[in-house]
């Protein structure tokens, strides 16, 4: 089936494996892509969308730390690429060099006419289907709530899938357990992407647990880097979706798991190249890239589940198999 | 024919005197016929592109041959070859990884191709290979500073101390000053190559950009 065939007919999300930082790409059924937070500065997203240039419907920052938005300059400046709106997070000092830094392409190549660039407010609705049962949606924070982050991973923007009115994905990028409880409570998701590269910024407080099972995901997908200083995931985080039948994978291995393998720059599974994707530059693949489609009202994940279970069984001690 | 070494000579060995191979391997518990059928070929560089790229095998690849076709097959990667044909080996093994990547690029590969393709990448380090296919992306940076070392502030606030050898691209940068270029990047996000460097305007030129209001909320 060629990509032509697939694009008529179903929704694509694919969660990349970018090293420490997030980026997933929807392609939607007219083949435009929907690309939500795009990495950190080496995202290999930028050398898929250099091969392949394609039209951009919009571009989310859940927020606008470096590995979520850092490939930003390379992305505005790609020759020949089309972006149609940029959304970004409005949540900290604007006037503080990192931020500028980053921005300051984005700002030059908007008065240039290239593509609009909007606040993420929870009035928006990025993309709906024609009958309008699947929209991809900002759920927080809404137009009213002022996000305050005055250091990195402080908070971010919500973003969901939802299929008739129910978050079936669910992108909270950094943001507290506590929010997401308090949007998404009661949802069931076919996938919640971290948060927070599987270490939420409040898990160490009274009521995580009772907020992390207001929420009842069939897939976690932890988007995290081997190299990582903030010692991410939580294997305790991991343990609980586990726990509770929740299929948990990581984009990359961490020393939780196997630190021999890690040294040994053995891959468990390089599924870039099995999805003809790009991998990052840096660090050990794990489940590395994930694809789910969305067909016929359906999620189904990738063929690579099976191989990669089987796999990681083999480690010393892998975090997402553990249940206690 | 003689075969020359540093102090004597020696004749050349007859390749057509039958040697004690069976026999050998039957001392030794071992099947004869798969012990002299299976070889290991070492090259775990195949060149491709003439030279340009390569494709480097995490493993070494094993051929199994079969004397009374005067063929080999390279195990798990679906291509048998005759073998007075060795020596076009890394093409054969590059045209199937490139036909295979371009399948799987355009979700084409049928339920024995993916099978198939999934034992292929365990053997080949598509890191690397994709490294060194990749385009140079934009960047910007400023120039920390180049009396010893070539250092190098990049527009994520990230650091990097370039090899001269890249950073001799920067000759026209003045420490402090800020500039763009178009860089490859390598393992761990580490400069290769920079090319086409332009200066910007130092930021204070943009002063009169308005931050606060920006982006629009509407």
């Amino acid at each position: 089936m060629g990509l032509g065939v697939l694009a008529e007919e179903s929704l694509i999300l694919d969660f990349w494996d970018v090293g420490q930082g997030d980026c997933s790409v929807a392609r939607l059924p007219d083949g435009s892509l929907v690309i939500i937070d795009v990495g950190p500065k080496g995202s290999p997203v930028i050398d898929w969308l250099s091969e392949k240039p394609q039209k951009i419907r919009a571009v989310l920052i859940t927020h606008n730390d470096r590995d979520h938005a850092g490939a930003l300059p390379s992305l505005v400046k790609l020759p020949g690429q089309q972006i149609e709106t940029i959304y970004m997070l409005i949540d900290r000092n604007k006037n503080s060099k990192a931020f500028q830094d980053i921005f300051r392409p984005v700002r030059e190549e908007e008065l240039k006419g290239k593509y609009q660039v909007l606040g993420l407010s929870s009035d928006r609705i990025i993309w709906e289907s024609d009958n309008k049962d699947i929209q991809i949606k900002v759920v927080y924070p809404s137009f009213t709530e002022g996000v305050e982050a005055n250091r990195p991973n402080e908070s971010s923007a919500i973003v969901c899938l939802c299929q008739n009115g129910k978050e079936r994905v669910i992108w909270p990028g950094d943001a507290p357990f506590e929010i997401i409880a308090d949007k998404c409570s009661g949802s069931q998701p076919f996938v919640l992407h971290g948060p927070h590269h599987g270490a939420p910024v409040d898990r160490h407080k009274k009521d995580f647990q009772k907020w992390v099972g207001s929420v009842e995901p069939e897939r976690v997908f932890v988007s995290v880097g081997t190299r990582n200083g903030d010692d991410h995931p939580f294997d305790k985080y991991l343990a609980t979706q586990s726990k509770r039948g929740c299929r948990v994978v990581c984009s990359q291995l961490t020393r939780h798991c196997d630190n021999e393998r890690i040294h040994k720059g053995t891959p468990i599974l390089q599924t870039a190249a099995l999805l003809g994707l790009k991998p990052p530059r840096s660090g050990i693949s794990c489940r590395g890239c994930w694809r789910v489609t969305l067909k016929k009202g359906q999620f189904l994940g990738d063929p690579f589940d099976g191989t990669h279970l089987e796999r990681i069984k083999k480690l010393r001690r892998p975090q997402c198999l553990k249940t206690v | 024919m003689q075969f020359t070494t540093t102090d004597h000579k020696i004749a050349a060995p007859d390749f057509f005197v039958s040697r004690p191979a069976r026999g050998r391997a039957d001392w030794d518990g071992v099947n004869a016929t798969e012990t002299l059928s299976t070889f290991v070929f070492d090259q775990k560089v195949l060149p491709m592109e003439g030279g340009q790229q390569f494709l480097y095998l995490r493993k070494p690849l094993q051929l199994k041959v079969d004397p009374a076709r005067l063929t080999f097959q390279i195990a798990e990667w679906g291509i048998e070859m005759e073998c007075f044909k060795l020596t076009e080996l890394p093409r054969v093994v590059g045209r199937r990884f490139l036909r295979l990547l371009s399948a799987a690029e355009n979700e084409s590969l049928s339920e024995a191709d993916q099978a198939e393709w999934v034992v292929i990448c365990d053997y080949v380090d598509f890191t690397r290979f994709s490294i060194e296919r990749s385009l140079p992306r934009y960047m910007e940076g400023v120039l920390v500073g180049r009396d010893q070392l070539v250092i190098v502030e990049w527009h994520d606030g990230s650091r990097e101390t370039l090899e001269w050898e890249v950073g001799k691209a920067l000759s026209d940068v003045e420490p402090g000053e800020r500039f763009s270029a178009f860089v490859k990047l390598g393992k761990d996000d580490r400069a290769m190559n920079l090319r086409n460097v332009s200066l910007l305007e130092a930021t204070e030129a943009q002063d009169g950009w308005d931050w606060e209001s920006w982006p629009k909320k509407v």
